[in-house]
């Protein structure tokens, strides 16, 4: 340890971020579709209806997002602990992610796609990664269809219209790479695909779509945001569980006061409405086990807000 | 025709930690210095509205676009190479600061064993110990030569924890395995209560448990330089994440601003470099041709020195690219360029699930851990074990998310459905994991070279990326993930999963899952010409005035986390350096 302390001469430690403009504008939300996502989606479909709202949709076609609805069901139920991923909005967070929304994933943006392809039917090792010249709003487009032929062919019908237990011998089907009706993707390779989506749907930040209410975080009891500079040092030691009602990132947005853009008030409006009954405040959001109330300032909101 | 710049001291190719050490030692040094980036600018500011696991972590926005440019990646040399599409099981960093703005900050020594490693082995065991294809070699420095920059290294950062070798005596609440130190320039880390119980259970069978070293900043910090920074509020949002206090040790909130306070450091972002410009019969290299790509303009930059400073594998793709040094064959053994290509071996692992705790594990820091170094290294005695090194087993508290993690006990029968969504949801704050970070050895046909097939945006060769586990890889992992059991027990768990496989489909390598940036090898440094591309100083054999640090100069890879030896190296290096301008011509 030096003997003596260094002159400052940059200083990191008390720099106010709070009102710099135009530092955060491109590292904030995912642009405008997050926006109709929430200001449509969220306040359209009331918590309970699973139905899909086709004017919600920007790249699935009605059909398409019943069947992503129904199969993500099956991966994510409704249960005891909580809402599944219909109702957490799932359908409407892969369709956003396709459309390329969030940084261009859909459309591979970040992908290398140059050929030549040498896909998996033709010799590619799955260790070698995703080797199709689809990228994955094309191989969701595809293997849709592949998926309700299969069903149509093994068991008579529309994936929608099977019992739950046809949905998920069809979906170990997919996992077991059964079906042979698939070209340029596995079966397995777009199941895993499909699944990750799914997850990434029902934990996502709502801002994205999925998540809904923050009901998917509830369930882990995750907080998500700790805030714009936010802190837990004085909680890191502590035993015992501390329950933090969640925050999304958009609330750190409107903390710092930063612009999101030509859409940024309707993002407002639609963030108010849609989950974030408890504000912006920057004091503390947990509850302490055992300690005085008073401890713990700023909401003491539970597991039934919004 | 490349427009040829005035030429400068010395170009610094990539401005993350390497690029950023050097540049700043040399600007402080009254050196003209440039550091050529292809990424933008960033800094604390940007980091405010980045706790979103979607969007930094799973889609990337601080990584690579691989769109521009990726390698390729096979198993075996007889397999047919394909492209890495997507990111996976590295992350390569964009940007000023490179990967050392998404880092974690676990900060280690390697082991005095490691840079004598063919040496100790040799000498502790005889030749049959090293299986023929094990191209195992010393690294031409020792521990105690490379000590003095792993301390400047740690003091420019500050990193936090507790010496357990101080200057050769034992610290209980060190690790006693590790070379001799100083004290570290901050206290450890607060240990949190399930950090305490991994500590407690493996005291309890015997082991030494502390507190693994941090660049997150335990308390309030300020370096030499004049560098403050503030103490870490284990936020949980670091990997894959910049700190938006400036709490985590990153090249723009360390050395980058003390570069260009001398202002003789030049940051000139955006621009790719494409070729060292090499003259093969003078032995040295003249300047870097690089394109500007906001309008596309080429460039020669002349420079006295040249210091490659990419991410690892890159810098490798741009010695190939420039024709500097003999490229490795593995069929004859000869050529020193992409030999020795190792990675991290995190298949030996072990969780507990226990029902009746509940751990506030969304709360974190990227290195905030307890580990034990006992199965590290040689500190324990290989003679009746088929494999060599070994690997620190540690728990990490690094804020954990909820979409990457979802737990399923040994007992699950698919990763999907309403089984699964009871379990990870149940075990989401309940489960402690374990793991060994095992050391990699290089192997004949672990190598780098250029791809036949695929190019980046300019044209140019991909990378190629010829990498599988071996036995000594599978051996390890079998070994480590036991010891890694025997700790999760005595955690006391309701039920316990082992892991003692290396990592992939078919226990070969896999690109897909996420293993570690930890991307070692390729342009390694040695004592002998034949057998390595740099010198103790980093500096090129075939280019004098050409210093190449960064993990691609290590020689095999430890069973730590690279960054602490990529720091001293390129503090090393930059010493080499500031020798040369004295007395040009090779160092050592």
């Amino acid at each position: 340890m030096p003997e003596e302390q260094p002159e400052t001469r940059f200083d990191f430690t008390r720099r106010s971020f709070l009102g710099r403009s135009g530092l955060a504008g491109g590292v904030v939300l995912s642009g405008h579709a997050a926006d109709v996502a929430r200001g449509e989606v969220q306040q359209d479909t009331p918590n309970g209806d699973t139905g899909v709202d086709e004017d919600a949709l920007v790249q699935l076609d009605i059909d398409q997002a019943r069947l992503v609805q129904a199969m993500a069901e099956r991966i994510y139920p409704s249960d005891e602990l909580g809402p599944g991923a219909a109702e957490l909005g799932v359908v409407y967070f892969i369709d956003r992610q396709l459309a390329g929304l969030s940084n261009g994933w859909g459309e591979g943006a970040n992908w290398y796609m140059e050929p030549p392809f040498v896909n998996q039917f033709e010799g590619a090792t799955l260790n070698q990664g995703w080797q199709s010249n689809l990228v994955p709003q094309e191989a969701y487009e595809f293997a849709l269809g592949w998926i309700e032929e299969y069903a149509s062919n093994e068991f008579g019908g529309s994936f929608i219209d099977l019992s739950t237990e046809q949905q998920d011998e069809l979906l170990t089907a997919l996992e077991n790479d059964d079906p042979d009706n698939f070209r340029s993707v596995k079966p397995s390779e777009f199941f895993t695909l499909f699944r990750t989506n799914v997850l990434e749907g029902v934990y996502c930040d709502p801002t994205y779509g999925g998540n809904r209410n923050m009901a998917g975080w509830r369930m882990k009891r995750f907080p998500g945001s700790p805030g714009a500079l936010g802190s837990y040092r004085e909680l890191i030691g502590r035993e015992g569980f501390i329950r933090i009602p969640p925050r999304s990132v958009e609330d750190d947005v409107e903390s710092t006061g930063i612009e999101t853009g030509s859409s940024s008030s309707n993002s407002a409006n639609s963030s108010e409405s849609a989950t974030h009954s408890h504000g912006h405040s920057h004091g503390p959001r947990y509850e302490l086990e055992g300690e005085q109330k008073d401890e713990a300032q700023g909401d003491s909101e539970e597991d039934t807000d919004a | 025709m490349p427009e040829v710049l005035d030429p400068v001291d010395v170009v610094c190719v990539g401005v993350g930690w390497t690029g950023g050490i050097i540049g700043k030692e040399l600007a402080q040094d009254g050196k003209q210095v440039v550091g050529i980036e292809r990424g933008g600018e960033r800094g604390p500011e940007d980091y405010l509205t980045m706790h979103n696991e979607l969007r930094y972590a799973l889609r990337y926005e601080m990584m690579q676009d691989l769109s521009k440019g990726t390698l390729t990646f096979r198993n075996e040399p007889n397999q047919k190479a394909l492209p890495m599409r997507q990111l996976g099981s590295f992350l390569p960093g964009k940007g000023v600061g490179g990967a050392g703005v998404h880092w974690n900050g676990q900060t280690w020594r390697f082991l005095p064993y490691d840079f004598e490693i063919r040496s100790r082995t040799l000498d502790r065991y005889g030749p049959e110990k090293i299986p023929e294809d094990m191209q195992l070699q010393d690294w031409g420095i020792t521990y105690d030569e490379l000590r003095p920059y792993y301390r400047e290294f740690e003091e420019m950062t500050g990193i936090s924890g507790a010496a357990g070798n101080l200057n050769g005596t034992i610290q209980e609440e060190g690790n006693p395995f590790e070379g001799p130190r100083n004290e570290y320039p901050t206290q450890p880390m607060i240990t949190s209560p399930v950090l305490g119980r991994f500590m407690e259970a493996s005291a309890s069978v015997g082991l030494h448990p502390f507190m693994a070293p941090s660049a997150n900043l335990s308390e309030a910090y300020t370096n030499s330089d004049g560098v403050a920074r503030g103490p870490c509020q284990y936020c949980g949002y670091c990997e894959r994440f910049g700190c938006e206090w400036g709490a985590k040790a990153d090249p723009t909130v360390t050395v980058l601003p003390s570069a260009q306070e001398t202002g003789n450091f030049e940051l000139r972002t955006q621009c790719d470099a494409r070729r060292l410009v090499y003259d093969e019969q003078e032995g040295r290299v003249t300047g870097v041709k690089y394109v500007d790509t906001v309008d596309n303009t080429v460039y020669i930059q002349p420079a006295e020195v040249v210091a490659l400073t990419a991410y690892g594998l890159w810098n490798v793709k741009l010695l190939l690219l420039s024709d500097i040094g003999e490229p490795y064959d593995p069929e004859t053994g000869e050529g020193v360029v992409g030999k020795n290509y190792c990675y991290q071996n995190f298949g030996g692992g072990a969780a507990g699930y226990f029902d009746d705790e509940e751990w506030n594990l969304y709360m974190g820091a990227g290195a905030l851990g307890a580990a034990v170094d006992d199965w590290n290294g040689d500190n324990f005695d290989h003679t009746d074990l088929d494999f060599l090194h070994g690997g620190n087993i540690a728990i990490s508290q690094t804020g954990k998310r909820p979409i990457a993690n979802n737990e399923s006990p040994p007992n699950i029968e698919k990763e999907w459905g309403a089984e699964f969504k009871r379990a990870s949801v149940k075990y989401h704050n309940s489960t402690a994991s374990i793991s060994a970070q095992g050391a990699v050895l290089p192997h004949r046909t672990n190598y780098l070279d250029l791809d036949p097939t695929y190019t980046d945006e300019w044209g140019d060769p991909l990378l190629r990326m010829t990498f599988n586990w071996t036995e000594q890889d599978r051996k390890l992992a079998e070994f480590e993930g036991q010891r890694c059991a025997e700790i999760i027990e005595a955690m006391g768990p309701t039920k316990m999963g082992v892991g003692t496989e290396v990592v992939g489909e078919g226990g070969n390598y896999d690109i897909r899952p996420y293993q570690s940036t930890h991307n070692t090898g390729g342009a390694v440094m040695g004592s002998d010409p034949n057998q390595s591309v740099v010198n103790s100083y980093l500096q090129c054999w075939d280019a004098e005035n050409l210093f190449v640090p960064g993990a691609s100069a290590f020689a095999h890879n430890s069973g730590y986390n690279p960054t602490g030896t990529v720091g001293a190296l390129a503090y090393r290096a930059a010493d080499g350096i500031k020798q040369y301008f004295k007395r040009p011509g090779m160092l050592g």
